[in-house]
This record gives C-alpha cells, structure tokens and sequence, in this order.
C-alpha cells in the first residue's frame, strides 16, 4: 500500500541532487563536537542550536541541532523533523543523523525515511509556493533519547539578486542549552543585523580571517519562554536575529522598482481600459478599473522561484486572467497610468502590518502588494486582491488601515502607513430587532433590520453571493435559533445593496412563539446583541507580559431592539443609562420603558488595536461587565400589566362567588357560635361541602371532622363527610360514610344517589347498582328516577321501571341520554335536545350532558372524545354538581 | 484509538444520557476535530450505522436511513467533531489526522471499518515495521491519549450532539410539512363559497410517515373546509340575516319566517356537526394507518382532541345562539302589539319587555363573542365568516 502524505499535502519526487545524505561538513564551518548537557524540567531540551550562515556568490545556511525527548510526549518532535527548502533554487546536505542514548551513538543517516512533500494548504485559497518539505522520519526514539542532527541549505532565492537577507531564532519554546548563530561573511560586504523582540540585545564576537568577517552571537542555558496567546503581530513573543544587506528603505525601493519596471501591455490594456475610458469622472474610472481587477482578473498565485516577488507583465496576466497580489497591483497600476491618473504599487506586511520601523530595511519583511493612486489631490489605497469593491472611492473599505508600508516609486525612501477609515460610518454596524408582542402567551414577529458598511458589507456582499436563497434562510433562521428556539422564517430574507455607498442590508422576518418568557410576578424579555458579542478574547490568566491584541478594531456596532408589548402594558419607568469605558472599548446601553413600549440602545465602540499588559486585568474585569450588558433582560411585572376591563360575571364564576359566600355566611355562624358557646350547627357541615368544592382538601376535612363531634345528627354528619370526601375524590372513604350514614337511618334518594356512585366508582358494581334501585324507590321525582335508569342503562343493568307515568319527562334531553346508552340515539341528539329544555340550568345540563357523553364514548372506547367530553364537564366550572367531580374521576382514571 | 472509533459508532443512532457538556471548544479546535473525524472516517461509520441501525420507531427509522442517504460526509462530520474538540489544542488533533492518513494510520482505518463490517477487506492486516512505527506514533500522540481518557465523555456528548442534531433534521422537514399544512391553512380558512378547492402545495420529504400523515392531515383539512363552505353556502341561501332582523319581530308574518329560517338554520348546523363528526373518525382511522408507532401517535391525538374540544364547543355555542334567537321570537311573539318599529329601530310599550329583549341580546352578544373566540382558534368551522 502507498504511503499517504498528510491532509493538505502531497508526496513528490525531487531530483537527485536537491537532497543528498552523507555529504561531509563544509570546511568553514566551525563545529561543535561535545555538546552540552541537556536541562530539566521540560518535555524536550534542546542541547544545542547552532545556526551558521556563509555569505557567498552561492549562500549556505549550515544547521546544527540536538534535542533530548525528557517524556513520551516529545518523542514526536525528534521522531519527525522537517525542512523546508525551495529546490528551484535551494538544495540540501543532511551531513548527519544520530541518536545519542546512554553513551552508544546510534547511526540514523541511511536507516531514516525520507519522504518530500509539497504542501498544498492554501492551493484553495490561490496560492502555490513550490516549496518542498523534507520530512525526516527516524524510527526507534525513545524517552532519553537525544536526537543530532547536522543539515546544509544551499541556494538563495536569485530575485534578491545576491543581496543577503536572513532570519535566526533565539528564544524557544524549550529549554536551550547553547544557543549560537555565526554569519561569515566577505569583509568587503557589509551585513546588518539586528535582535528583534522584547529582551536583552546579544553582542557578537567578532572575528577576521583570511578576509572575511565573522559574527559569533551565543548564549547557554536559555530558559523555554512560554508564548501567550493573543499577542499583537508587531510585538515578537520570542526574539530573533535579523540579518539585512540593505539599510535604507530606499534601497528597498530601489529594488523594487527593478521588479515592476515591465513593458506596456499594448492592444490587451485598451481592451481592458473599455469599460473605464466610458466612465464619466476620474473617480468612476479608478473604481471601474478596481472592479476590473477584483472581479475579472481570477485570483491564483504561482508564486515559484523569482515569481515570489517579482510580478508577471500585465500582458501576460490580461491573457491569463488570473495573478496573485502583484500582479494584479502592477496590472492596476498600468491600467491607471493609461487612464493618466498616478498610481503606484505599495508592498505591505500582513503578516507584521506595522512595527516595520523597528526592522531592518528588507523586501522579506513583506508578503503582500497593493496599489496607492492620486485621485482628484487625495491618496487612496486600493487592494486589488479583495472583493466586492463597486461604486464610490471614500466610501470603500480599507482592511490595511493601521499598516506601515512601502510605496514603490522612484526616490521613496520612507515607509509610510495607511490611514484608518476617516469616517466612522465605514466601520459601523447596526443592528436592530422590532418585535410585535400581540398577547403574552401568542407569538410575537421580530422584524431584524442588519445594516453593514466600508469592508463588512463588502465581505457580507462576496459571502452572499456564494449562498443561495434557501442556505440563507437557513442561516438566518439557524443564528436567531440559538436565542429563540422556536421561531419560523416569515419570509426570505430580503437584501438591500447600495453598491455606490458600499452598505448593504439585511431584513429578516421571524415569527418566535415564545418571545415572552413567564416568570414568578410577571414575564420577562429577553434580547442578545448579537453583533456584540465574541468581539474580544479574553485570556484566562489576566498578568500578562505582552498586550493583548483587539482583533477588531476599529469598529462601532449599534444594536436596538424596540418591543410593542401586548395592549394591557402600561409601563413609567425612568429611562436608565449605563456605559462601560476602558483603554479598548466604550459601551453604551440605554433602556426606557413606557407605556408599552420598551426600547433598548447598545453602542460598542472598539477604540484601540491592542490592551497594554499592565491594563489587562482592568480591559478583563470590563468584558465581564459588557457581557453583562450583553446578557439583555427586561422584567415585565405583573404591576406594569392594567387589568382586564371587568367582564359579565359568568356561570363558572358565579360558581365560585356563591362557594366563596358559603363559607362566609357559615364562618361567622362558627365564629359568632364560639363566642357564644352556642353549637354551630350545620354550619360547619356547609363550609366543609365549600371547602371541597373550591378544592381545600384540608380545611374540608377539618370542618368535617369538627361537624362529626357534634352527636346529635350522626346521620347527616356522616353524609356530609361522604360528600366532603366525594368532592375531593377519596370514593373510598365515601362509600365507607354514606353506607354508616343508611345504616342508620338515613333514606333520602341523594344519599342512595352518592352512595351508588360512590360504590361504582370503588368498583363495588353490585352495592351500587343497589344503591341505584333504593334511591330509584326513595323518591318520586321523575328526574330522579330517570337518572337512575340513565345509570342502571350505563352499567348494563335493568332499568327500574318508570313509578310516575304522567306524560313526557320535564326534560327531554334526560330521556335521550337513556336512549343514548342503550343505543338509541347519538350523544348529538340529546346534547341538541339541551338547548331545546330552556335557558334556565341550561349550563348545569350541559355539565351531565357532557358526563354521559363522556361515558358513552368511554363504553364505544374512543378515549379522545371521552376525554373531550369530561374535560368539557370539568370545564363548565359546576363545582357543586356530583357531575363535575365524576367527570374528574374519570379523567384521572383514563390513561 | 480502536476503542474509541468502536464508542462513537451508535453515536448517530443511539440515545445519549444526560451528562454536563465538555468546555467550549475555540473554532481553531472545532475546525481542527472537523479534520480529525473525517480522518478516522467516522462518517463513513456514521453512515453505515444510520442504514443498518431500527429506531426506537418506524418513523425514527425512516429519519436515519434518510440521514444516510442525503447528507454529505462534511456535515457528518460536523456533527461528530464537537464531542472531540475541547479535549485537545487543535494541533495536536492536526497531527493526530495527519498520521491517521500515513500509511499506517489509514490502514488501521480501513481495518476498523472493516471489522465493523462497514467495508470489505482484511480485518486485522499485517503491518509493515514502519507502519506499525506509525501505529505506534499514533497510540503516543497527546490527543489520541486525551481521547481515550476522555473516551466515555466524548461518546455520551458524541451521542447527545448527533441526537439533537438528528431532531433538528427531522425537524427541518417537519416544519416543511408545517409550512406546507398552514399554507394550506391559510387557504381553507379564506375558502368561500365558488372558490376553487384548496391544494396541498408540499414537495413530499422522502420521509413514508411524515408524508403520509401529512398528505392525511391536508385531505382531512380540505374535507373540512368543504363541509363548511357548503354548511355556510346553505345558510346564506336560508336568509337567516334578513329573517331574524328587527323588524319581523313585530309581525306574526315576520316571526313565522324567522321561525322557518331558524328551523332550516338548525337542521343544517346539526347536519354539518354530523358530517364532520364522521369525516374525524375517518381522519383518526386514516392515522392509525398510516403512523404505526402509539407514540407518535399519541402525540398527534391530543391535537385532534383539541381540534375535536373546538367542535363540541362550536356545537354548544351554535345550539345556544339558535336557542337564543328562538327564545328572541318567542318573546316577540309574546308581546305581539306592544312592539313597534319606529324611524327604524324597535320601540317598547313597556319598558319592562326591553330589559327582557336587552337581556336577550346581551346573551346573544355573548354566544357571537364567543363564536369569534371559536374561530380565532383556527380550525373551527366558524372561521370562515
């Protein structure tokens, strides 16, 4: 099987001569042979990092390494080392590879597995080097080991046109035992060199032989330097030497101007200039060419030997239609010329983007090229590599705000840096959400207005255009998700793009179903700023040594969220401010809430690039309170919320008023009683009855209790305890009471009626359906004996013969509700019949209506009509009505 | 390594228990685990799990066989990477998926998929001394060993992200189907009388359930709407408006035809409760054919039973408005003579009878209240006015 190169490369063959093993030490080279001890305390102690560079027609950089894995985890990084060379240019000599392990010297030189791989990571992003890695694989290292290694690399890059320029670490990540770096060079030469980074400067020892000159930088006993996390790109966490034969911006310049001095491009310009030569004004042209160059020019860099710096002729790129950065500035810079207008390519570090002062003149320092031009007596700087850039020059954004940089033109000899966006529009961002709240608990439509300008609508413009309606529909509706997890998309989202005043914005339509969140005294708003939010990062260990860098800056986002709260809200509070401010940042937040209107305003300002360490922990303890800010929730109390206008009082309410004046009218019998000593009677039997109505379980059954310690109405006391429990749903306890109750006297049909329910319900079939038969013989009301039937028909039973035959019942509908259980008629026919018996107790029919309805759907087994049927008899709110309370129990009893 | 590919191969079919969540991971890491899981091809094992895995129902069956089929290995991925992030820097995880792609490393893959039976080919190869040098690079990577540390939380996380996200899926197309239903609503609560029938405008998903029921809810909506456009065509044509306006109050004529009106209005309404009692027992049986699983179905039936709850109150407000209007022409009736029209309103002898018409029309108000509260309620058969 073949081996495979790592993700993002592939594996190459390289010619023979680009990497050789064996080959002996250069003579120059001064070498070390014992090497110094390894230090403790780390994973991986590097012994020795010897670095000696040869200035000569044919440059060479000479490494010597030697790394001891002190744990298991280091094993990696001396089992694997890689090198990177151009083999366009560069070769290399692996002089030597060994393992030093206690004592023995193990030779790795043959045994070790070399593969070349080309890296082709940002091949998706237009970019290919050619660069190659050697990546040398050693087998068998173990803990202890040390791994030494000793490598040439030969060649140089031939743009820089034998002017040397180099680069040496100093500080490590690991502990450094001896640190050196030589360069040897002609004495005529004249290299310059410089210790970059935050620390003590290193002096060389400098010696002469056989005319030429040697710097000798070293060190021992290095400590590892733990980087932080965050650090700007101009401030360098680890020191390095910086090695330049130039000295002067100009001749920087000088060198440059070599690389973009090509000839004109001739027929192919004029037809590209088309579109610019009909635009009206200079400014119209600039921004046609730009958007020439942006669009019509594919980005792709094939960025190989002297192409790394030096740009193709516009002629070549017209015909193509594809270059990298400089080709695409030169080709801008030519087509401006053409159109007459001054313009110039600009080199630019993205990579450092300012601090380039500090440095030592070299065209390494740079990777990126853009284009500055004169329009109409002012400077603007164009990057031809962006996207999305249309329509008027001072409203374009400007991503190299900040960054020092180079402008090739003839007897520049300065850097200059580029300014941020005059305007703070360009770099402000809004947002803003208008939610329509019609009811607490209905939903409510959030209409969100997003508004980007200057270099986030032109990234928002070149995103979008990639995504296809339904991606950011789903987009949208996935980045509100997180706030509100139920919510629709009302609408597609609608874009508005002002192309010529580069803003661009977005309205997105949702419905959320629970805007409004209930809590205990009210319900509660809830809001998140979302362009606010992960603007910073914020390190968890404050005491920093470095600053912290503010990655956004600059930049203004305004949020506002405006809520229409349902009708009833009547809100006056005093609008309140807050603002938190810091080295950094300023926020700002303003909240009113009037009437039923509630507004809340949030300005984030991001005001510098970076946190100086020392101002780290109080930029920290300030991101807390922002996110504070951020966490937005407004407290809707049930005090602000007017309410309802007082309506007809109805049958359920009424229900509940006359249950509510029971046990008024009894207390004060019961008080005035125990004030006189006097008994209270059945006072107390008619609170309990209320008490249960009103579901007061317990002050019920204290009341019941209390009635049956009064000994002379045993009987009725006994009933009025088997109501109470009834009522409350203990059908146990009252079958108990009410059979005590006939046991001794007590005959009237309601107490036979309640017994036999009370029987049935404890499924004791048999005593109720007896139950039935003596409250059917206790009374001759026509009702009441046709409710008997009604559930002698219910149980399967015989019906008792009718005792009063005087003609039709009163009510019509109870006859029905006996056909219907012995399937003569539909639960339709007899609630339909209700209506026919009269307005009075019409709602007190419906309620045993809807019971025996309930019961009949109940015994064809459709349990979702029954269960609509007894939560519609529970619903009617007859809490006196026996029907109410069975229909309770039978809905605790359906599945 | 092994053992932790075997964790996380029911992660996409299985059920998660409830665990506190790993850190937040930074998107370096998440883009990093992304690299990572499409190395050790757990898509490929998420896909072959999603087919050949019964849920816990035919419905949740149909969703994973869909996942497998529709979903791209990138949002696999995606789904898997979180579970992993936060337990190692995001180059550690880089250098763990470049070896997993060295020769070694992906022929320990392709042997775990295969000893799963998700591919064909040798179960248990034999290495050569640099692959098994690779093997062992692998076995010592920093984030292999916090994986395996941390095997029992990424699976448990691994199963709750794929759960969740295994329900926004499904939820995806149900909101689809929802959309499509309420579309549809829209046009069955608009629907009048001569208006062309209403249409399901609904792309099905793939999904046998979802489809079905869908399709079922849409033909029991469009019957609906149908019995009411035709219910509410009669009663027009009955002249109920102009049969029951004040001035038939004060003649025995007016009173008889708005007594006729009435009778032809309650016979329809009883008519129409009928038929659409019998067109949800058809629904419900239409249902339980086409959704199999109690559960699923248990859940669709508190909807109807709330849709059944607006009917049994639309017939008991219908019944008590006709009764009201009845006992309005009984009462009309009664004080024939002492009722008059005049400059177009009724005028009383006494004013005893307007408290009592007052009290009549403060119950109707009441019973036309509530009529409008029925219809706000969506289904009612009172919505289409």
């Amino acid at each position: 099987m073949a081996q495979q190169a790592p993700a993002g490369t592939r594996t190459v063959q390289v010619a023979e001569r680009a990497f050789t093993r064996g080959d002996p030490l250069p003579a120059w080279v001064d070498d070390i042979q014992n090497l110094p001890a390894p230090m403790k305390g780390s994973p991986l102690s590097i012994r020795l990092a010897d670095v000696q560079f040869r200035v000569a027609d044919e440059p060479t950089v000479y490494i010597h390494r030697a790394m001891t894995a002190n744990e298991a985890g280091s094993l990696t990084a001396i089992g694997q080392y890689e090198i990177s060379f151009q083999p366009e240019y560069q070769r290399v000599q692996l002089h030597s590879l060994r393992i030093l392990r206690d004592g023995q010297v193990i030779d790795k030189l043959k045994a070790a597995d070399i593969r070349f791989l080309q890296r082709e990571t940002n091949l998706d992003q237009g970019l290919y080097s050619g660069a190659i890695t050697a990546a040398i694989v050693t087998d068998d290292v173990r803990v202890g080991d040390t791994l030494e290694m000793a490598y040439s690399i030969i060649g140089q890059n031939p743009v820089f046109g034998g002017k040397f320029f180099e680069a040496a670490s100093w500080d490590t990540p690991s502990p450094l035992s001896l640190r050196r770096v030589s360069i040897d060079m002609p004495q005529q030469r004249s290299i310059h060199y410089r210790m970059i980074g935050k620390g003590a400067d290193v002096k060389p020892v400098e010696i002469v032989r056989n005319d030429r000159r040697i710097l000798r930088f070293e060190a021992r006993n290095l400590p590892a330097l733990l980087g932080e996390p965050y650090v700007p790109s101009d401030v360098q966490t680890y020191r390095y030497l910086q090695f330049s034969e130039m000295n002067q911006w100009r001749e920087v310049n000088q060198w440059a101007l070599g690389l973009f001095d090509t000839p004109p491009p001739g027929a192919a310009l004029d037809e590209a200039l088309r579109g610019a030569r009909q635009a009206a004004t200079v400014e119209d042209k600039v921004a046609k060419v730009l958007e020439f160059v942006q669009n019509d020019i594919r980005y792709l860099s094939l960025s190989m030997g002297e192409n790394s710096h030096r740009p193709y002729p516009p002629a070549q790129v017209l015909q193509r239609r594809y270059g990298d950065c400089k080709d695409k500035a030169l080709l801008m810079v030519t087509m401006l010329r053409a159109l007459g207008i001054e313009a110039q390519p600009v080199l630019v570090s993205t990579s450092l983007r300012k601090g380039l002062d500090a440095m030592l003149p070299s065209p390494v320092v740079f990777d990126h090229a853009i284009v500055r031009a004169r329009v109409q007596s002012k400077t603007y700087y164009f990057d031809p590599t962006r996207l999305g850039q249309y329509g008027k020059l001072d409203r374009m954004g400007q991503v190299h705000g900040g960054a020092q940089v180079l402008t090739i033109a003839s007897g520049n000899d300065a850097l200059e840096t580029i300014p941020y966006a005059a305007d703070p529009a360009l770099y402000t961002d809004v947002r803003s959400e208008r939610v329509t709240v019609p009811a607490f608990d209905k939903p409510a439509e959030l209409l969100a207005h997003i508004e980007y300008a200057g270099v986030a609508a032109e990234s928002a413009r070149a995103g979008l255009a990639n995504l296809s309606t339904q991606q950011l529909s789903k987009a949208y509706e996935a980045s509100m998700g997180r706030r509100y997890p139920e919510l629709s998309l009302l609408d597609d989202p609608k874009i508005d793009d002002d192309r010529v005043n580069n803003r661009l914005s977005i309205d997105v339509r949702y419905r959320i179903d629970k805007f409004m969140e209930k809590e205990d005294g009210g319900w509660k708003v809830s809001y998140r700023p979302i362009n606010m939010v992960e603007q910073f990062y914020v390190p968890d260990v404050a005491r920093r040594d470095f600053p912290l860098l503010v990655p956004y800056y600059p930049a203004i986002h305004d949020y506002s969220l405006d809520v229409s709260l349902p009708p009833e809200v009547d809100a006056h509070y005093q609008p309140s401010q807050n603002s938190v401010r810091n080295g950094a940042f300023a926020m700002s937040e303003a909240l009113s809430f009037t009437g039923r209107e509630l507004q809340a305003k949030l300005r984030l300002q991001i005001t510098a690039d970076r946190v100086e360490a020392a101002a780290v922990p109080e930029f920290v303890g300030a991101t807390r309170k922002l996110n504070e800010s951020l966490q937005g929730m407004v407290h809707v109390r049930n005090g602000v919320i007017k309410t309802a206008a007082a309506a007809p009082v109805d049958y359920k309410q009424n229900m509940l008023n006359q249950a509510e004046a029971i046990i008024k009218a009894t207390s004060r019998v019961i008080n005035d009683a125990a004030l006189t000593g006097q008994d209270a009677g059945g006072a107390w039997c008619e609170r309990a009855r209320a008490y249960a109505w009103l579901g007061k379980s317990a002050e019920a059954l204290k009341d019941a209790a209390r009635a049956a310690q009064q000994q002379d109405r045993v009987k009725e006391n006994l009933a009025c305890a088997g109501d109470v429990r009834f009522a409350i749903g203990n059908v146990k306890d009252s079958a108990a009471d009410y059979a005590r109750a006939v046991a001794l006297g007590a005959d009237g049909a309601d107490i036979w009626m309640r017994k036999a329910w009370s029987d049935l319900y404890q499924g004791s079939k048999r005593d109720g359906l007896a139950a039935l038969a003596h409250a059917a013989k206790a009374s001759d009301d026509p009702l009441l004996q046709a409710r008997v039937r009604v559930w002698q028909a219910m149980n399967g039973a015989p019906t008792e013969p009718a005792t009063v035959k005087n003609g039709p019942l009163p009510e019509d509908w109870l006859a029905a509700a006996l056909d219907m259980f012995q399937s003569q008629k539909s639960p339709e026919q007899m609630l339909r019949l209700i209506a026919h018996d009269g307005a009075n107790g019409q709602e007190t029919r419906l309620v045993e209506a809807y019971f025996y309805a309930g019961k009949f759907f109940l015994a064809t087994q459709d349990k979702i009509k029954a269960r609509v049927y007894f939560q519609r008899a529970i619903d009617k709110g007859a809490i006196s009505s026996p029907y109410h309370h069975l229909a309770r129990l039978e809905l605790a009893r359906l599945p | 390594m092994k053992r932790l590919i075997f964790l996380l191969l029911c992660a996409m079919s299985g059920s998660a228990m409830a665990q506190s969540p790993a850190p937040q991971a930074s998107p370096e890491q998440l883009a990093a685990a992304r690299r990572l899981v499409v190395a050790m091809e757990l898509p490929r094992y998420a896909r072959y799990s999603l087919s050949h895995t019964a849920g816990p129902d035919r419905e949740s069956t149909e969703v994973m066989l869909h996942i497998s089929q529709h979903v791209s290995d990138a949002d696999l991925a995606a789904v898997l990477a979180p579970a992993y992030a936060s337990h190692a820097s995001a180059a550690d995880m880089d250098r763990l998926a470049t070896l997993l792609k060295s020769g070694g490393g992906r022929r320990m893959v392709l042997a775990n998929l295969a000893q799963q039976n998700v591919i064909d080919g040798p179960k248990a190869p034999l290495y050569s001394p640099a692959e098994q040098a690779e093997i062992r690079a692998i076995g010592a990577q920093p984030a292999n060993k916090a994986f395996t540390a941390a095997g029992k939380q990424i699976a448990e996380d691994a199963k709750r992200n794929a759960q969740a996200w295994r329900t926004q899926y499904y939820q995806a197309y149900q909101r689809q189907a929802m959309a499509a239903l309420a579309d549809l609503a829209k046009q069955t609560t608009t629907l009048k009388p001569g208006d062309p029938e209403p249409r399901l405008h609904y792309q099905p998903a793939g999904l046998k359930t979802l489809d079905d029921m869908t399709i079922a809810i849409a033909n029991h909506r469009i019957m609906v709407a149908n019995a009411r456009v035709a219910m509410r065509a009669d009663l027009d044509s009955y002249n109920l408006r102009q049969n029951l306006a004040q001035e038939k109050m004060v003649t025995a004529q007016g009173i008889a035809d708005g007594r006729k009106a009435l009778k032809l209005a309650e016979e329809r309404m009883e008519r129409y409760l009928r038929a659409i009692d019998a067109q949800e027992g058809m629904f419900r049986q239409k249902l339980q054919s086409v959704i199999p699983d109690q559960q699923s179905l248990g859940a669709l039936e508190k909807g109807i039973a709330s849709e059944y709850d607006v009917m049994v109150r639309f017939g008991e407000n219908q019944r008590g408005l006709l009764d009201a209007y009845s006992r309005t022409l009984d009462f009309a009736e009664s004080r024939l003579g002492k009722i008059h029209m005049q400059n177009g309103q009724l005028a009383f002898d006494d004013d005893a009878d307007l408290g009592v018409f007052n009290t009549l029309r403060a119950q109707m108000a009441k019973l036309a209240d509530e009529e409008a509260q029925l219809a706000k309620l969506g289904t009612s058969p009172a919505t289409a006015k």
